[in-house]
């Protein structure tokens, strides 16, 4: 009697420490909690389709009226979107969304200062941990705020890692995600939640752009590493020993950013920026160039293994070098100047020459003798125009002032097709305007 | 050299060719004036029927015609071909020849190319045979009348005529000029004869254009013949090669941006190749071969010089004079080589190649000598290696990250510079059961490092593979298809004598001689297929071990006519269900055998098979692998302890 009597009271303790979490949760979600009501444009006539509504979470990220939409949504969307922040409505605008989040900015214009909220303090769910999912809703139009309660069944690896939650309620995307301590963990992805301590600092680039504050884009597609990466074999890796979450560097471009940091081909990268590399193939290079975050100018530090032992490296992104190109239109054809990459790129068997990038219709290049097949070819590397070497795009602007100032009838060009010679006339007449036929 | 690579461009020519013709239809309705003069005369049709012949076989069919009265045969390579991609030479399974008075013949393949697409078939017949007679296809004219006979989708002599429409197409990529006609050529023409008006031969009808009307394409009767005396020497057309050099036509731009006049340009030279050696370099003109000036304006021109020293004998002079220095300074340059003949060509263009393919199916890999054509072809960095023919999805090939034109440079640490080298060491790892073989490969200009992890799901099945000392089919096939699941493999012949491996022509040697198979020491006894196996009915040793498997209650798998073995070997009639090729299933029906007839059959723990084609061994190897798995055998002691079920030795 006295057992049941004990067992009873700490089974209450237990209902009313979960009261408790859920409430902590709630009070710290709502301040920052959003509710966006988008209603679509009338659809056009073409589709039968009726113009509906969707609602969905999301939260604060600035006292100016910065939201986060856990969506992409285009700029120039013609839906209307509500953001519902306590008992005040505001018609909120896109600014920017970023595909690898698969989030959105907008913007209102807040009556007073919002309350952000804190992304910095974020921590991790272990599994069987409790957490709390604090939901807006419009039910009968007005602002309302739920608390459901999921525990963690386990972590999805990725560039950002999920907590797979016990089953909730399909319209959860975008809502905060807590800890039974009330501390914030993450944000709701379709049916888990995103681990907001991988999130954060590309969240920070991302308000970062977006407000301005950043210096630079979070990512640029001109930022170099300067390595050809391909993700360790995991057969291989079991039978060597070696962590299946890792990259080869196959080849090591001189003076890139990677070699000047000390790598060389034939390394093996396992960690980046202090952390293992994650997941394994395909994906465990998708994860390092997301990872990287690269853009010009970013640091990176790298730890590799070489023969056994461990290197690391640090450096600093760069430009990626921009061949220079040229079109030379009296041949009817583009060209761009050979480096290690496009080598490598293109498979190309020669470098002292200058490749052909796109051949002009209907010019001097493009007239073959054979039905449907050009005299030259893209990728075709030039060794010699009219009988001068053209090593150098500006040695084949040498050439073509030659031949403009010889104006010869037909111009010798030999080439490299993959690892075959090639030796071909073109005749300049072709192609030119009326009045300068003869 | 050059026309082979050139071929790969052909094909975009052929289908732009048929889009272009398509808006130029319209009819004519007017009645030509001159329709008489049309006709061809009865005593020609009457003359040429008898010599035109439908070939048909498993796959498809065409025409051909009769050249000699002792029964050769010309029609298409691609009539005739075989579909093996590992033996991309072997032909069609079983040909029929029907001739025009319906009567059918089987025939051999003597041998077959599919550029130029010629083969040369002999069909065995009591009576002479009556053969075509020939017109000179190198002189011959635009315009001139002429008539084919086929069996245009199935229609038997049928007979279409029209005028030569073209005679120096070189458009299709071909390795020689073709004739083009209006006549209608259809599918089933193929490998027909194209007549002039006499009813002599003028060429070989091959292509038409789909989509488009009245576009054939007629290979000449001369090239045909070039090649008749090649395929009755060595069962397959050798070509010369003035040693490896590409040729390019010297076109009119061409030949005044060089300031050459005449010849013929050497394009490139394969560095380190016998021309090289002989002194040929990229940027020549060719003007003289053994003291007769030579030129080509136009491709035709090229390609008619090319054919004339293709099928020259190989070891003759080839001793030239060369231009070289540039516009105002050619200087002669004497150069002298013997032509030598080309090896096995890869495959590319229209040639279904000349290397067999190694095939390994069990791990998804596929491998073939790497020869200098290859390089040129995949664009492939000068490297010693094995090329990856094939790579199949979703195995343990794709898993180890190989992809098809991949070259393994090394296996388990070791270079493996040739196909030899490659087998020992490959075949040595596979044998020890390495979990992880350490691959290294070739790929544009990367080295890349890798592990192929097979599952040896047979690691404890011990097999005996026997084998007639000739006549046998796919013995190493059988082998290497078992070893690379895990499988020991022992092999006996009588007398323990060495035996060629098919595809390949090196030996295998035998392991043990007939009358030392102790069958209490194998899992599985499977008897090779083959005609040779034929002799195993009346092997006193191989009904032994027949007999032995049956009553030690181990795996008898048997091919081709070996399978009789089983009912041959038993006391009693069999009643377990077997099958056999289709020749010998009448000796099954005698002896009251439970005889199928299907491709494979296995029955409790007796497989047989028809091993008709390499598939069809493919498939039985894997119906007895699933056997082996299901039922392991419990030797006496058990050779295979308690909790080594194959099934759960996967790694």
């Amino acid at each position: 009697m006295f057992t049941g009597c004990a067992h009873f009271e700490r089974t209450d303790r237990t209902f009313r420490a979960f009261e408790t979490a859920a409430n902590r949760a709630e009070s710290k979600a709502t301040p920052h909690l959003v509710h966006f009501r988008v209603q679509q444009a009338a659809a056009s006539s073409r589709s039968d389709r009726r113009p509906s509504t969707i609602v969905f979470s999301g939260i604060v990220l600035t006292e100016e009226g910065h939201l986060l939409a856990p969506f992409n949504i285009r700029t120039d969307t013609p839906d209307r979107i509500e953001a519902w922040i306590g008992d005040q409505q505001y018609l909120a605008r896109p600014l920017k969304s970023d595909e690898q989040l698969g989030m959105t900015i907008l913007r209102i214009q807040p009556r007073e200062p919002l309350v952000p909220l804190q992304l910095d303090e974020a921590v991790d769910l272990r599994t069987g941990e409790h957490a709390f999912v604090v939901i807006s809703s419009d039910a009968d139009n007005e602002f309302a705020v739920f608390t459901l309660s999921a525990f963690m069944q386990g972590v999805i690896d990725g560039r950002y890692r999920q907590f797979s939650l016990s089953p909730l309620p399909n319209q959860t995307r975008g809502a905060p995600v807590f800890s039974s301590r009330g501390k914030l963990v993450g944000l709701m992805s379709q049916n888990n939640a995103w681990a907001l301590t991988d999130l954060a600092e590309d969240l920070h680039h991302f308000i970062g752009e977006v407000t301005g504050r950043a210096e630079t884009p979070s990512r640029d597609e001109n930022a170099w590493f300067g390595a050809t990466l391909s993700p360790i074999n995991a057969d291989f890796a079991r039978a060597n020993k070696l962590p299946r979450s890792a990259l080869w560097l196959v080849h090591v471009f001189e003076d890139s950013p990677a070699w000047q940091a000390g790598f060389r081909s034939g390394d093996l990268v396992v960690e980046l920026n202090g952390e293992p590399l994650r997941l394994s193939g395909t994906r465990a290079y998708q994860y390092f160039l997301q990872a990287l975050r690269p853009r010009i100018g970013a640091p990176f530090e790298i730890k590799t293994l070489r023969n056994g032992k461990s290197v690391t490296g640090r450096g600093r992104l760069e430009r990626r070098p921009e061949p220079q190109t040229l079109r030379a239109e009296d041949l009817g054809i583009h060209l761009t100047e050979i480096n290690e990459p496009l080598k490598l790129r293109h498979n190309l068997f020669e470098t002292q020459g200058v490749m052909v990038t796109e051949v002009e219709r209907g010019s001097p290049a493009a007239t073959g003798r054979q039905f449907g097949r050009n005299l030259l070819m893209p990728r075709d590397v030039i060794t010699a125009v009219h009988h001068h070497p053209t090593p150098t795009l500006s040695a084949f602007n040498e050439a073509l002032d030659l031949i403009r100032r010889e104006r010869p009838g037909v111009v010798l060009v030999e080439f490299m097709r993959g690892p075959v010679n090639g030796f071909e006339a073109l005749n300049l007449r072709i192609g030119e305007r009326e009045e300068s036929t003869p | 050299m050059i026309r082979h690579i050139r071929c790969l461009f052909s094909l975009i020519a052929l289908s732009a060719l048929s889009l272009y013709a398509q808006p130029f239809q319209f009819d004519l309705d007017a009645q030509l004036p001159f329709a008489d003069a049309m006709d061809i005369p009865a005593e020609v049709i009457a003359r040429v029927d008898p010599s035109v012949v439908s070939i048909q076989h498993e796959q498809a069919g065409g025409t051909g015609f009769i050249i000699s009265e002792d029964g050769y045969i010309l029609t298409n390579g691609h009539v005739v071909r075989g579909f093996d991609a590992e033996d991309p030479t072997r032909p069609a399974e079983s040909i029929t020849v029907v001739l025009h008075n319906e009567q059918q013949l089987p025939a051999t393949v003597i041998g077959f190319s599919m550029d130029p697409d010629v083969a040369l078939l002999r069909v065995k017949h009591d009576a002479p045979l009556q053969p075509v007679t020939f017109a000179n296809s190198r002189n011959v004219s635009v315009g001139q009348r002429c008539f084919a006979v086929g069996t245009p989708v199935g229609l038997r002599r049928t007979f279409t005529s029209g005028i030569l429409s073209n005679i120096d197409r070189t458009d299709l990529g071909t390795e020689v000029v073709v004739f083009q006609t209006d006549a209608a050529i259809n599918p089933g023409n193929s490998g027909g004869p194209l007549f002039d008006q006499q009813g002599r031969v003028l060429g070989i009808n091959t292509y038409a254009s789909r989509g488009a009307n009245n576009l054939g394409f007629t290979i000449p009767i001369h090239v045909a013949l070039d090649m008749v005396d090649d395929f009755k020497e060595h069962g397959r057309f050798v070509r010369s090669l003035a040693p490896l050099f590409f040729t390019g036509e010297l076109y009119a731009e061409l030949s005044r941006a060089l300031g050459v006049e005449r010849g013929i340009l050497i394009s490139y030279v394969m560095p380190d190749s016998a021309a090289w050696q002989a002194g040929f370099r990229p940027g020549d003109v060719l003007i003289d071969v053994n003291g007769e000036s030579v030129h080509a304006r136009t491709r035709a021109d090229l390609l008619n010089f090319e054919w004339k020293h293709s099928v020259r004998p190989p070891g003759e002079p080839f001793n030239v004079t060369v231009l070289r220095g540039g516009r105002d300074n050619w200087e002669p340059v004497e150069l002298s080589s013997v032509l030598e003949p080309l090896g096995p060509l890869p495959q590319f263009g229209r040639h279904l190649g000349e290397i067999p393919e190694y095939r390994y199916a069990t791990l998804g890999l596929g491998v073939k000598s790497l020869v200098d054509l290859h390089l040129i072809i995949h664009e492939i960095h000068p490297v010693e290696g094995v090329f990856v023919k094939f790579r199949e999805d979703n195995s343990t090939a794709s898993q180890a990250d190989i992809e098809a034109e991949d070259v393994i440079t090394h296996v388990a640490g070791h270079p493996v510079p040739d196909f030899d080298t490659f087998l020992e060491i490959f075949e040595g790892e596979l044998q020890a059961h390495n979990p992880a073989i350490e691959l290294r490969l070739a790929r544009n200009h990367l080295r890349l490092l890798t592990a192929l992890a097979p599952d040896y799901l047979l690691r404890e099945v011990r097999v005996i593979l026997i084998a007639p000392s000739e006549g046998h089919e796919y013995v190493d096939l059988m082998r290497r298809e078992l070893l690379a699941g895990g499988a020991h493999v022992r092999l006996a012949t009588p007398e323990a004598a060495p035996i060629t491996r098919d595809l390949l022509n090196t030996s295998l040697i035998a392991d043990l001689a007939l009358e030392d198979v102790d069958v209490s020491e194998a899992d599985v006894i499977l008897f090779v297929g083959g005609p040779g196996s034929r002799s195993f009915w009346e092997n006193e040793q191989a009904l032994r071990i027949a007999r032995e498997a049956m009553e030690q209650n181990r795996h008898l798998a048997a091919a081709g006519p070996a399978a009789l073995l089983p009912v041959l070997a038993s006391e009693e009639p069999l009643t377990t269900k077997i099958t056999l090729p289709r020749e010998d299933s009448a000796e099954a029906v005698r002896r009251q055998a439970n005889y199928t007839g299907k491709d494979v059959e296995s029955d409790e723990r007796i497989h047989t098979t028809t091993a008709r084609t390499r598939d069809i061994v493919r498939e039985f190897l894997t119906s007895l692998q699933h056997a082996l798995l299901r039922a392991p055998v419990q030797s006496d002691p058990p050779s295979i302890p308690e909790s080594a079920d194959p099934v759960q030795m996967t790694p």
